[in-house]
């Protein structure tokens, strides 16, 4: 305990007369480092008033406000690519390799299954498509979502429209790399025409 | 050695009343384990979800705020009674006040208990932490609170020793500080005997429940166990207290900055920031008064380290003023804004809340409970062995419970700030956040196992020892009666004592003080309430005139029905409602959370810990009624990996409207004065099933609904409009601006 016992001078261990059940108090001083402690906390606490409210206000409200009205300022509005270009873009390996490299982290496999045979949302290796045989509507899945978010829309997987074309060419690919045996195509909602991309 | 110049006194008789004390222990002892056994249950539930077992009243919502509720008051509460019981009658050489009120005292607050336990597991809530219990049991606990009261006042008036020790004063503290609190927080308007909405609404109603929460740590889990320190470490290692002036400028310090520091629990949020600023600056001060008792405690020790190798009451106590240490300093530096942003919803705000209640308070309680059982039984503790095995298991399930909270908490609060170098998020799936701290909720649930492990071994080494001894005795001693201080020995004793404070005024005027137990409550009435008065009564202003938001309006009658709905399954418990005025919040759940939006929310429910994502906004973000429909009844089946528990019922529970009226009578009557009009109150029900049906038709366009029968009428719904509801109010002024 010698890393505890005050500055000597501090510890004169004089009992007081008074015992409470055989209990005796020594009347020693505050410990020195422990006054220390409690001046330099209150002076922090009032340097921290200032700090916050005066000087710098970082994580403040105003501060996520002032973010915002940058961010707002920023908004690029995203190329719309053609279905032409679409489909150019979809036999790009390298497009199909970023958008593999993207679904574990989007949310994908939660409802099309972990190899993307379909789970609760649909086999997406089949060359059956609920919204048509077109790129573009896979885009506007992914950008808008589908069904009230239920397949969620940019504003909850918060992927870059760049990335969103990555992810379907990539989507569009598997169609193309065969069908995999998984969820059966749902007959009354799917076109019946194959995709041919 | 009473009072130093008093003259010889006549010896009196006293008899120590030891019976409910010891009836407190054994309440502590069974209480502890039921408590700590329902935290290892619900510790599993997390780690394995289908630990729920599919059944309304074993479900995590619901059994979490009874195992808070059973380890904060039946065994900690226990524990405070069995240790003041024991301590008060010895430090001031008097019996309890009155035996008949010590039965009350003790049948009453397990009566209390008993209560939670019928209600809280069967969705009779209030909603508020550590506050769950409904009106009526709040009223039996503020009853039994008050014969409490009256018993160590009393015992307080009929002393034979005139100076109150230090350990008095903490006791004191805690009945005023309770009592405050808890009449504070329970201001409630009953709907019916077990459902009730309180007067404060959004923003007001946080700010009190976070200065009923945050110091109800402070006067039930602090003071009280300060003052059993002071009792009890002397006692068993038989050495002065290091410094009575420290415990004068720490008790006094550390009653008047608790009270303030309660809005760190609720930074970043709508609060105001004035009121969370104040939260941080009194924290940070807060540290100082913290360790004064802990350093009081561990000095004390000095020249007795060798008894803690064997002892293992000793054991228990220095390593409980150890934690207390580390807990209080770890509190400071989670308070400050820039920790807060990452800790707070997260894990290691439970990691904290254990280092307190199982490294402080439970070590601290066993610990007395091994010293003075044998006390009163007049006998040896059946095995020392088990003590030590006992504390051993307790220190390492401790600090395994902690270790895994801090790793989960550092790791989920990271995850869910972290930004890629483009200023996005990384983990945009929640998933991903829950796969990563798994592991440690397991090594979480062997930490808690640990811990009741040695629980079980001291009730049997308590049991055993109680067992073996001859019956349970009253103490019988002789001690000197008070003399009446005539004015002539006061003045002499004031000299002496002055005189003995080496020259000390501080010293002399505390003297006074501890003499005059009136004067001792009233200058602590005052000190206790400043810090609440001054960020409370602002607050019930300023959010009396918080901004209007013209969008936002009270929820309708069956959104109000999915309410109670949520709050009776303790949805809050997991999914906070209240997006931070951070970035990373935005990015995630959308704009932040505004003041204005709360204004119908009795009780508010912006919550204290993210399990799951934050819901403030998940009408906006997620509107589809299907998805709630599948993901409530099996959140499985749309989210591979979720821990949420299952809740079927709610697709099968038809909606109970029979108090709907009434709700909405009560939320439109003083002092709520929510503006529903007379034919909303009066037609509430049909208005409700309006909706239901409404929101039926939108299910059945989806195949899988086509054919249920009977849909309008469930639970389902009503806690489906809630949700669609929720946080889409802001976006309507919004649009309507831009129309404008």
């Amino acid at each position: 305990m010698s890393n505890f016992t005050p500055t000597s001078g501090d510890s004169i261990d004089q009992e007081r007369s008074h015992a409470f059940d055989g209990i005796t108090e020594y009347d020693n001083n505050l410990p020195r480092w422990w006054l220390w402690m409690l001046y330099i906390s209150v002076a922090v606490a009032i340097w921290y008033v200032f700090h916050f409210h005066f000087w710098t206000g970082v994580l403040s409200k105003a501060d996520v406000d002032d973010w915002l009205i940058a961010k707002a300022k920023e908004v690029v509005v995203a190329p719309v690519l053609s279905e032409d270009d679409l489909r150019k873009l979809s036999n790009d390996p390298t497009r199909i390799a970023a958008g593999q490299a993207l679904i574990p982290s989007k949310m994908c496999m939660t409802c099309h299954g972990p190899t993307l045979t379909g789970l609760i949302g649909p086999n997406l290796t089949d060359k059956y498509s609920i919204y048509g045989n077109s790129m573009t509507e896979i885009v506007k899945s992914l950008t808008e979502g589908r069904m009230n978010n239920v397949m969620p829309g940019q504003a909850i997987h918060k992927m870059t429209s760049d990335e969103i074309i990555s992810v379907a060419c990539y989507v569009a690919n598997l169609s193309r790399a065969g069908e995999k045996p998984g969820m059966r195509p749902q007959a009354a909602k799917e076109k019946e025409d194959p995709i041919k991309y | 050695m009473s009072e130093p110049t008093s003259p010889a006194a006549n010896l009196e008789t006293v008899v120590y009343d030891n019976r409910w004390a010891s009836n407190f222990v054994i309440a502590t002892l069974v209480w502890g384990i039921i408590g700590m056994s329902l935290g290892v249950t619900i510790a599993l539930q997390l780690a394995f979800p289908a630990a729920n077992l599919d059944t309304p009243w074993l479900t995590y919502g619901r059994l979490r705020p009874l195992h808070t509720n059973a380890v904060i008051f039946a065994f900690a509460g226990n524990a405070i009674f069995a240790g003041i019981y024991f301590s008060l009658q010895r430090l001031l050489k008097t019996r309890m006040f009155s035996d008949k009120l010590s039965a009350f005292h003790f049948w009453g607050w397990q009566a209390v208990i008993v209560a939670g336990v019928l209600t809280i597991p069967f969705g009779f809530t209030s909603g508020k932490e550590y506050a769950e219990l409904e009106w009526p049991i709040d009223i039996l606990l503020a009853a039994v609170w008050l014969a409490f009261g009256l018993n160590m006042f009393g015992t307080i008036f009929r002393r034979r020793e005139r100076h109150l020790y230090v350990a008095i004063w903490f006791y004191i503290a805690t009945w005023l500080g309770i009592f405050m609190l808890h009449v504070g927080n329970s201001a409630v308007y009953p709907v019916t005997l077990f459902k009730s909405y309180p007067v404060y609404s959004g923003i007001q109603d946080a700010l009190v429940q976070w200065w009923y929460g945050h110091n109800a740590v402070a006067f039930f889990l602090t003071t009280p166990f300060l003052g059993i320190m002071y009792y009890f470490i002397p006692k068993a290692a038989e050495r002065p207290v290091y410094s009575y002036r420290l415990s004068i400028v720490h008790y006094w310090s550390l009653i008047f900055i608790y009270i303030w520091a309660g809005p760190h629990h609720l930074l970043h949020t709508a609060l105001p920031e004035w009121a969370q600023t104040l939260g941080v600056a009194f924290s940070i001060m807060l540290i100082a008064p913290s360790w004064g008792g802990m350093i009081n405690g561990l000095l004390t020790l000095r020249g007795a380290w060798d008894k803690v190798r064997e002892s293992a009451v000793l054991k228990f106590l220095v390593a409980a003023v150890t934690f207390y240490g580390m807990a209080t300093f770890e509190g400071c530096v989670m308070a400050l804004r820039e920790v807060n942003a990452l800790s707070h919803n997260t894990d290691w705000t439970i990691g904290h809340v254990h280092n307190g209640a199982l490294g402080w308070v439970a070590l601290l309680s066993f610990g007395m409970i091994y010293w003075m059982v044998p006390k009163m039984y007049k006998t040896k503790l059946w095995s020392e062995g088990l003590a030590n095995l006992h504390f051993w298991l307790a220190t390492i399930g401790v600090a395994t419970y902690a270790i895994a909270m801090w790793i989960a908490g550092v790791t989920g609060g990271a995850m869910q700030l972290a930004f890629d170098e483009n200023s996005r998020l990384v983990y945009t799936d929640w998933m991903q956040i829950v796969n990563a701290i798994m592991p440690f909720y397991w090594v979480r649930f062997s930490g808690g196992c640990l811990f009741l492990a040695g629980m079980l071994l001291c009730a049997f080494n308590i049991w055993r020892t109680m067992a073996n001894a001859a019956k349970l005795e009253d103490d019988v001693v002789l001690v000197p009666a008070l003399m009446r201080e005539s004015r002539a020995v006061s003045v002499e004793i004031d000299k002496a004592l002055r005189e003995e404070g080496l020259g000390k005024k501080t010293n002399a005027l505390h003297d006074l003080v501890e003499r005059w137990p009136t004067a001792l409550v009233g200058l602590s009435v005052v000190v206790l309430a400043i810090g609440g008065i001054c960020e409370l009564v602002p607050t019930i202003i300023q959010g009396a005139m918080t901004p209007r938001i013209a969008s936002v309006k009270p929820y309708t009658p069956l959104e109000l029905t999915g309410r109670d709905i949520y709050i009776r399954e303790g949805c809050s418990v997991c999914h906070t409602q209240m997006i931070r005025t951070l970035r990373a919040e935005v990015e995630r759940y959308g704009v932040y959370s505004r003041a204005g939006e709360f204004i119908y929310d009795r009780p508010f429910l912006w919550g204290s810990k993210r399990t799951g994502p934050d819901l403030a906004r998940e009408g906006v973000n997620r509107p589809s009624a299907s998805w709630h429909y599948l993901h409530l009844e099996k959140p499985r089946s749309v989210s591979q990996g979720s821990i949420m528990p299952n809740y079927p019922w709610l697709a099968t529970n038809d909606m109970d409207l029979s108090s709907l009226s009434r709700k909405l009578q009560v939320l439109a009557s003083f002092p709520m004065n929510t503006p529903y009009s007379d034919s909303e109150i009066r037609g509430a029900v049909d208005i409700a099933k309006a909706q239901a049906k409404k929101i039926a038709a939108e299910l059945r366009q989806d195949a899988h609904f086509k054919d249920m029968k009977d849909l309008e009428n469930k639970e389902m719904l009503a806690i489906i409009a809630y949700l669609q509801r929720l946080g889409t109010d802001l976006g309507k002024s919004e649009k309507a601006e831009a129309a404008k």
